[in-house]
């Protein structure tokens, strides 16, 4: 079984992950462009920060097989930085870039009149280039976040189906599917968000359609393997291989395929392993033997 | 020219599509525009080779660029950057630095390789600069290999700098434009000190340094220059000679000595175009 993880931040985690991700059958990751867990406090770091998803973290991610992509953006937390306005104008100056498949995340934490302001400017982005969108919705106030958040898509009027939106729970996700055309966004942690059994349960209830699961695994106590983990807790549940993979696997290229610059095609051979290659001078060598295929 | 080569390479609806975007270009130009333009050149899956034929066609306008390194990415790269000449030396400038900053690998490859046919290249020698610090072999490759910019526009020290980074980074330094022409005493000196550094730890080098060891080179150094010649490794033997042909004074009886039991083909026809050489002086 091949997996898709949507949505991951893969440069906060390390290489033992990438190994265990490729043994359980992740071939494809999405990493939108997120905070740091603290400020930061130049608009230059982000831009930097921008150019490590696009290059090294790729490169990283490849050394274990794995293609990796990103989506960038202001996000949601750092809309009240001051650095916004600068990171705005750096922004249209990367989406284009071969492995930037959309606009993300994006959306509501603390639900300022600011962080409204570059929601909204941002979905135009979106709109104006045709390219997808990831929308976080607040850890607080969940419902209530979702709900505006929805209302903001529709006053924007961009393309529902080129949107996600993500970190759904119970009472939320029917909000998604009723009241939108959008894919409705699941995070499977640990402890907080969604957990793996309740997903299945969610998946029994409203089925595979316009439904996303990600693992979202970043600096925090958080677990990148929750993708395949998921669908052996479906497979239990005697949910179909087809069903299963739609889910973790057709449902995302499905999503991300509108940006034009990604398709089933292009992922569907693991990237061929090269360990004796290096990234402006690095290699994610520490003295092993490379894996060359 | 660009236009015609990408025109025969790419379908036609991707090639009406591309002439569509440049002509909005330039009648409503916008960095943001020339940038989204540039990077989303990887969209016309530009993997095919370019036929010997229609580089020789390029060559046969732009002769001192070698396009044996140009991909049809590269050219289509140049197609547009050709298309905002008629902008001011500032604007011009501002676009080129700006689209360079935020480069990827392949984009950086292709403007490096673009420089030497801008408009206002004098004005862009700070991005061929700050190349040479780059620890990414495709983009220093991308300025030295059959690049004139750097033979046109770099001081000999800013030279010299560029060819020891190729030798450290495994780039045959034989394809850097006009090597022979600009290698001076200090690039020769520093060569020598290297293989003395290498021989020393009884380590091999690249065979293609004798290109720069061997002109200037006097006493010892000139000494291994030959010992090199008679040397079991055919790569070293070929790059002597190759380096002694554009030498004026070099002793016959080592060449001579050699011709008579090179078994390599193409060295003992360089060997024997030294004779030949010296004998219709």
């Amino acid at each position: 079984m091949k997996f898709f993880d949507p949505h991951i931040h893969m440069t906060a985690r390390t290489t033992d992950d990438y190994q265990r991700m490729v043994e359980m059958g992740i071939r494809a990751v999405c990493e939108p462009a997120f905070w740091l867990g603290q400020p930061r406090t130049h608009a230059g770091t982000y831009e930097d920060y921008l150019k490590t998803i696009i290059g090294w973290e790729r490169f990283r991610a490849s050394q274990f097989g794995i293609h990796h992509f990103c989506t960038i953006a202001l996000n949601p937390r750092e809309a009240n930085s001051h650095i916004a306005p600068e990171v705005m104008e750096l922004l249209p100056l990367y989406i284009h870039k071969e492995s930037v498949l959309g606009i993300g995340e994006i959306g509501l934490d603390d639900m300022t009149s600011v962080e409204e302001k570059y929601f909204l400017a941002q979905l135009q982005l979106a709109k104006e280039h045709n390219l997808p969108v990831i929308i976080h919705t607040p850890h607080r106030n969940k419902k209530e976040g979702t709900q505006r958040s929805i209302d903001i898509v529709k006053e924007v009027g961009i393309n529902q189906k080129q949107v996600v939106i993500d970190h759904n729970m119970e009472e939320t996700l029917p909000l998604v599917l009723e009241q939108t055309d959008c894919w409705a966004g699941h995070t499977i942690y640990p402890q907080t968000k969604m957990s793996k059994d309740r997903m299945v349960k969610l998946v029994q209830q409203y089925g595979v359609e316009r439904i996303l699961v990600n693992s979202s695994a970043d600096w925090g106590m958080s677990d990148p393997l929750n993708i395949p983990k998921t669908a052996g807790l479906m497979k239990e549940a005697n949910f179909s291989d087809a069903d299963i993979e739609k889910l973790f696997w057709k449902n995302p290229i499905a999503f991300y395929a509108s940006s034009g610059k990604i398709s089933e095609e292009m992922i569907a051979e693991p990237i061929k392993i090269d360990q004796t290659q290096f990234w402006e001078d690095n290699s994610i060598l520490r003295g092993q033997s490379p894996v060359v295929e | 020219m660009f236009d015609a080569i990408i025109e025969k390479y790419i379908p036609a609806e991707k090639y009406l599509s591309l002439q569509k975007q440049l002509q909005q270009l330039e009648n409503s130009y916008t960095t943001n525009k020339f940038i989204e333009i540039f990077s989303k050149v990887y969209m016309f899956n530009c993997d095919i080779k370019i036929t010997g034929e229609d580089r020789e066609k390029l060559k046969n306008v732009m002769a001192n660029i070698e396009f044996d390194y140009w991909s049809l990415e590269d050219m289509i790269r140049a197609a547009i950057v050709k298309r905002i000449q008629f902008l001011p030396e500032k604007d011009y400038v501002e676009a080129i630095e700006k689209s360079y900053r935020i480069a990827d690998t392949k984009e950086q490859c292709s403007l490096l390789k673009i420089l030497a046919i801008s408009q206002y290249r004098e004005k862009l020698a700070h991005i061929a600069h700050s190349c040479v610090r780059t620890n990414i072999p495709d983009v220093l490759a991308a300025l030295c290999c059959g690049n004139p910019y750097p033979y046109d526009y770099f001081s000999t020290q800013e030279f010299n700098n560029m060819v020891l980074k190729a030798v450290f980074m495994n780039i045959s330094i034989a394809k850097i434009y006009g090597l022979v022409q600009k290698t001076n005493e200090a690039l020769s000196r520093m060569a020598n000190q290297y293989i003395d550094e290498r021989e020393a730890a009884n380590r091999d080098f690249p065979c293609d340094l004798w290109l720069i060891a061997c002109p200037f080179s006097h006493g010892k150094d000139r000494e291994r220059v030959y010992r090199y010649l008679h040397h079991k490794s055919v790569l070293h033997r070929y790059w002597v000679a190759c380096s002694l042909l554009h030498e004026e004074d070099v002793q016959d009886s080592f060449v001579e000595k050699q011709i008579e039991i090179e078994d390599h083909i193409p060295t003992k026809e360089i060997l024997q175009q030294i004779i030949d050489r010296r004998r219709n002086k």
